[in-house]
């Protein structure tokens, strides 16, 4: 017998792993992921130096020194409002992942819940004559028992493609989940712009300030409190931001990896299942003559294993052994019983995983929203210098290219 | 996409705005719509009198003078019609209680009709906010009333725009050239205008966002599913 079911479970291990949770990104971590190219960097470093050049040629108390010290303060304002629109979408994302009463999640219990009800190891023992009450002979057990799979079969069937169209939305969802990223690289390559010219702004303001001390002590002192002032704070908000949208964008990919090993999951469920109603046809026609008709799940099976290769694969050479031990073993109840505990195994496989990628899930979403929430801050303030947008700095405007 | 791109893809705009067989386009369009709409109330208002004139001649026979009294009104009334100004253009209080569908080409015609108060370089600016508001339009039909996004769009097209513009024309003739603070009215109007050229279609281009997302999503989808991208490759 063991030999039997070696050949059967040979192919079936099954394992999902469910990704480790996202670490918190501290800001300086997340400067250089996004690279910036040499020929924007010289662009960049160029329109700094334009920028410092005519700040320092202006007189300190003119509405013209003021106007661009405004430009400073705005900085990067717009690049981080951008990034922060999006990074607060990315937590409806775990969170919806982690529902675990609808979708998938609802199907495969379902679909628990009527193979428990076919369970050949839960109705006795099959082969004892059926007597009424325990003396009558009566009937075969057998045949009744085979008979249950006529009426589930469309509830079946139902699941499985239900379940199919569970693995379609989670692969909707991992599509969305690479366009929101493509957005994210795109943001993030803007915000390291950004950082990259706040970064030669500082050192540029520093140097010319330096050099003023001797001949203008007092546009020197201006220069570092105010413009020179402005522009540490803003590198910190963009700091800030780029750590917070980096971690949003390895959530997201936990997402998605998440999603991916759910529809491997989904697909062996559906599988072992078939398979188990393939044995059982099979079983009965060895054990009682009875030719078991189940149409719903021959029309299901010929449709999905085309489209999954892998099932199709999978239930070809699972079919030929059954076939062959149904024929020729004594015991073929013990193959349909392995076939079930197959349905079992995937299952509980996949359980495991959710139980896991849940903690995961919600380490990585308890650091994003903590992240989230520190960053609203300096969102908050940038809000706010943006209110004199319509004044009409718009010449000076400093923004990534 | 390049910034070079960018800029190529926006210097044929412009010179698609700014080309006169586009804006005689325009124009040609509006004049057709009006007269169109002459035509079918100068219509109406015949049809009506006609069928007054039959039904009071059923009643007690008007005779000749009756006739030519009914023939002379006919003609009065299409003259007078033809010559009347078709519906008049919307003022500010009222762009501010238009439904945000109609809102664009409220805001359109209300700019036409205060062309002739503006400056010769902010009228091709009005254009090209016209352009702009043309693209706006077909994204607000779907657009909830009482989104983020139709508030703020409402706000500049509905309020911003107009009152900025009655701004500058309660500005003296005479001193809108006169230069005050390093900016003359002239300059400010002009920044303005530009300004909320830009953000009209920066608003264009926020609105459009969900729509290329969802689009970008559907391909990625199918790639997914039907080359199996990702499910193989775990």
């Amino acid at each position: 017998m063991t030999t039997m079911t070696e050949t059967l479970t040979a192919t079936d291990a099954l394992v999902l792993t469910p990704p480790a949770p996202v670490p918190v990104i501290t800001a300086e971590k997340a400067i250089g992921l996004v690279p910036v190219d040499d020929a924007k960097r010289t662009e960049l470093q160029a329109k700094v130096d334009g920028f410092v050049n005519d700040l320092v040629a202006q007189d300190v108390n003119s509405p013209e020194f003021g106007k661009r010290v405004d430009a400073i303060a705005a900085m990067g304002q717009k690049e981080i409002r951008e990034a922060a629109g999006q990074s607060n979408r990315f937590l409806d994302r775990p969170v919806k992942a982690m529902d675990q009463e609808s979708g998938v999640g609802a199907d495969l219990a379902a679909l628990r819940r009527t193979i428990e009800d076919l369970d050949p190891g839960k109705k006795g023992n099959l082969l004892a004559p059926q007597k009424i009450f325990g003396i009558i002979p009566f009937g075969n057990k057998m045949r009744n028992y085979f008979d249950g799979y006529k009426s589930s079969q469309s509830h079946i069937s139902q699941i499985l493609k239900s379940l199919q169209g569970g693995k379609d939305e989670l692969l909707m969802d991992n599509a969305a989940i690479d366009t929101e990223r493509a957005n994210l690289w795109t943001a993030m390559g803007r915000l390291e712009q950004m950082i990259v010219l706040a970064k030669t702004m500082d050192t540029r303001l520093e140097d010319k300030a330096n050099e003023l001390d001797h001949t203008d002590p007092a546009k020197a002192k201006a220069l570092r409190e105010t413009a020179l002032f402005y522009v540490r704070q803003r590198t910190q908000d963009l700091l800030t931001q780029m750590a917070v949208t980096v971690q949003g964008y390895l959530a997201l990919d936990l997402v998605k990896k998440n999603n991916v090993e759910l529809v491997k999951g989904v697909d062996r469920a559906s599988t072992t299942t078939v398979s188990a109603l393939r044995t059982a046809v099979t079983v009965a026609q060895a054990l009682t003559n009875q030719k078991l008709v189940l149409e719903q799940i021959t029309q299901l099976n010929t449709t999905t294993a085309n489209i999954i290769e892998s099932t199709g694969n999978l239930l070809k050479s699972q079919t030929a052994t059954i076939h062959e031990q149904a024929a020729s073993a004594t015991i073929p109840i013990a193959t349909l019983q392995r076939a079930f505990q197959n349905i079992y195994d995937t299952m509980d496989a996949i359980d495991t995983f959710k139980l896991k990628s849940l903690d995961s899930m919600k380490t990585t979403v308890n650091t994003l929203s903590s992240e989230i929430e520190k960053s609203k801050g300096y969102i908050a303030r940038a809000e706010g210098a943006s209110a004199n947008k319509l004044s009409g700095a718009n010449t000076f405007k400093l923004e990534s290219v | 996409m390049t910034d070079v791109d960018r800029q190529i893809a926006r210097s044929a705009e412009l010179l698609d705005r700014t080309s006169a067989s586009y804006r005689s386009g325009l124009v040609r369009r509006d004049r057709t719509q009006s007269i169109g709409k002459r035509v079918t109330r100068i219509a109406i208002a015949n049809s009506a009198i006609l069928m007054a004139a039959v039904i009071i001649g059923l009643m007690t026979p008007i005779g000749m003078f009756g006739a030519l009294g009914v023939m002379m009104l006919l003609i009065a009334t299409t003259v007078a019609l033809a010559i009347f100004p078709g519906t008049p253009a919307p003022t500010p209080e009222k762009l501010r209680s238009t439904d945000l569908k109609a809102l664009p080409a409220q805001t359109e015609r209300w700019l036409n009709s205060q062309r002739a108060a503006l400056p010769a370089p902010a009228v091709s600016l009005i254009d090209q906010i016209g352009v702009r508001l043309e693209t706006l339009a077909p994204q607000l039909t779907t657009l909830g009333e009482a989104e983020p996004a139709a508030i703020e769009v409402r706000k500049l097209i509905g309020e911003q725009l107009p009152d900025f513009i009655n701004g500058y024309t309660r500005v003296p003739t005479n001193l809108r050239a006169v230069e005050r603070n390093g900016s003359s009215p002239n300059a400010q109007l002009i920044e303005g205008l530009k300004l909320i050229e830009s953000e009209i279609g920066e608003m264009t281009a926020q609105l459009a966002q969900g729509d290329l997302d969802q689009l970008a999503t559907r391909g990625r989808f199918l790639e997914i599913k039907y080359r199996g991208d990702e499910v193989s490759g775990g």
